[in-house]
């Protein structure tokens, strides 16, 4: 996959030089931030207690060449602090603007699940140092396929719309190990409506072949524990092996320059699987003083474990069975106070310190970071 | 604990060290070969809408300030911010920059369909005045 992408981003950008009056206009943004938890048996957003810089680091560039009025390239490479800082096509889509309402994009593009999907990298556009993790922790960002805009006007209020058609195949982190990942047959459509200082976005997308290959030792001993004491039909059950799944999501905002709230609440289901039922929240509200803005954020995850009769089991079956489904049930509080200070336009500061109770776990940590987020 | 407070004063210092605030002009205009209703200036110089093509004043400069700060009604950074979501997310493209009132003034004269702001609405002439701020 990764292949067709370069291929796709090289053959963009010959077509684009080719172009008589191509020219390309470059812009970016980068994110340096640090971080660490309170205490030495804690983690948290990928921080530990010494200080760390990579979670929050991220660079990234962006080419658009316009081929003509209406058609244009855009490729946005990044490099991430989390990833190692390997160079990688982040976006890479051809955008026909049909008309001032229509807008249509193809190639490998964000997927819309969020309200903050689209400009997730792009810390400088938000209050937050980073999005509530509470909430976006959907373990990929892109899909690759087409999406089309839709904006109208309805007197003083604006409803724009997105419809996405695609399928995404990568390795993602699931149950805190890689995992082969693949969505077959992915649509959604998000949606919101801006009156003043309102904003209400609903979004819901569907996918009707999930697939994750979970390859680790312990869950690969089970499924053949579980065949061999005669449950294969429960390891196929428990198997996440082309099942639907769904996402929907909902939020409200309100900016008025002085007050700002936002929040979004999620659900994530797959079908038949050992994966939780995910359901996660969160709301945000910050205040202008100037160039600075203090804000807090209450988060939490309050998921369903996956649920099988396992009565009839072994004991040591049941347990790793139980083991399997609670590794991916979060239940969790997150609480954060943080400012933003502009230092000037397309450079901003900010100090988040966040508590994370995980009661899953039950554990508590804090993590404190902070970071200069800059466009350019 | 020492740990964060040495952060925070680190981060909170190198915060401080980059800051201005250029004055305010009077008297400017917004300009144009069409005529529209003054409520989509707002939509156009946000990306929300194309009716007509925009150009924009230097970063910074008098004029912007005093158009974003009147006619938009936000600050440059609040600005800056929901642009870079517009521009990094393929919502809309950056708009043209020019460097002076003269330049606003040829390119909307020689262009229809397209919309600028000026420091001095005497200058305006032929073209329609949208509004004045």
């Amino acid at each position: 996959m990764q292949r067709v992408f370069k291929l796709g981003l090289l053959s963009g950008l010959m077509l684009a030089g080719s172009a008589a009056h191509a020219n390309i206009e470059w812009s970016g943004f980068a994110n340096i931030g640090a971080g660490f938890t309170s205490g030495s048996d804690e983690q948290a957003f990928g921080y530990e207690d010494s200080v760390d810089f990579k979670p929050d680091t991220l660079f990234a560039l962006q080419g658009r060449a316009e081929l003509a009025d209406d058609l244009s390239i855009t490729t946005q490479l990044m490099s991430r602090g989390e990833d190692n800082f390997d160079l990688g096509v982040e976006w890479a889509y051809l955008q026909y603007q049909v008309n001032d309402a229509w807008t249509v994009n193809a190639g490998k593009l964000r997927l819309p699940l969020y309200n903050y999907s689209d400009s997730l990298d792009v810390a400088y556009s938000y209050h937050w140092l980073r999005t509530p993790q509470a909430v976006y922790r959907v373990p990929f960002d892109n899909f690759t396929g087409a999406s089309v805009q839709h904006n109208a006007f309805l007197g003083d209020s604006m409803l724009s719309t997105q419809f996405i058609v695609g399928n995404f195949n990568d390795s993602v982190e699931v149950a805190d190990s890689q995992a082969e990942t693949d969505l077959e047959n992915l649509v959604g459509l998000s949606s919101s409506l801006n009156y003043h200082s309102w904003t209400v976005r609903g979004g819901f997308f569907y996918s009707s072949d999930v697939s994750v290959e979970l390859q680790t030792p312990e869950f690969n001993g089970l499924m053949m524990q579980l065949s061999g004491a005669g449950f294969a039909s429960l390891a196929d059950d428990l198997r996440v092996d082309e099942r639907e799944g769904t996402f929907a999501s909902i939020g409200l905002n309100f900016d008025n320059f002085d007050w700002v709230f936002a929040s979004e609440y999620t659900e994530l289901e797959v079908q038949d699987s050992f994966l939780a039922k995910q359901r996660s929240f969160y709301a945000s509200l910050g205040k202008r003083f100037g160039s600075w803005m203090p804000h807090v954020t209450y988060a939490g995850t309050r998921d369903q474990q996956a649920d099988f009769a396992l009565a009839t089991l072994p004991a040591p079956l049941a347990q790793g069975v139980q083991q399997l489904t609670s590794s991916t049930t979060q239940r969790s509080n997150m609480t954060s106070l943080g400012v933003r200070y502009d230092v000037r336009a397309g450079v901003a500061f900010k100090f988040d310190v966040t508590h994370v109770d995980d009661k899953a776990l039950d554990t508590r940590s804090n993590v404190v970071s902070f970071s200069v987020q800059t466009v350019f | 604990m020492l740990k964060l407070i040495k952060v925070t004063l680190l981060g909170t210092a190198l915060a401080w060290a980059i800051t201005s605030f250029p004055a305010m002009a009077q008297g400017g205009a917004v300009i144009s070969q069409s005529e529209i209703d003054s409520a989509r200036v707002t939509r156009i110089y946000m990306g929300q809408s194309r009716e007509l093509i925009a150009v924009n004043q230097q970063e910074g400069s008098a004029v912007r300030q005093a158009f974003e700060a009147n006619v938009i009604g936000r600050s440059a950074e609040q600005i800056k911010a929901h642009w870079s979501r517009l521009v990094f997310t393929g919502r809309a493209a950056e708009l043209r920059q020019v460097e002076s009132d003269e330049a606003v003034l040829e390119y909307v004269r020689s262009n229809p369909g397209t919309i600028g702001y000026i420091s001095d609405a005497s200058k305006a002439d032929d073209l329609n005045i949208l509004l004045e701020f």
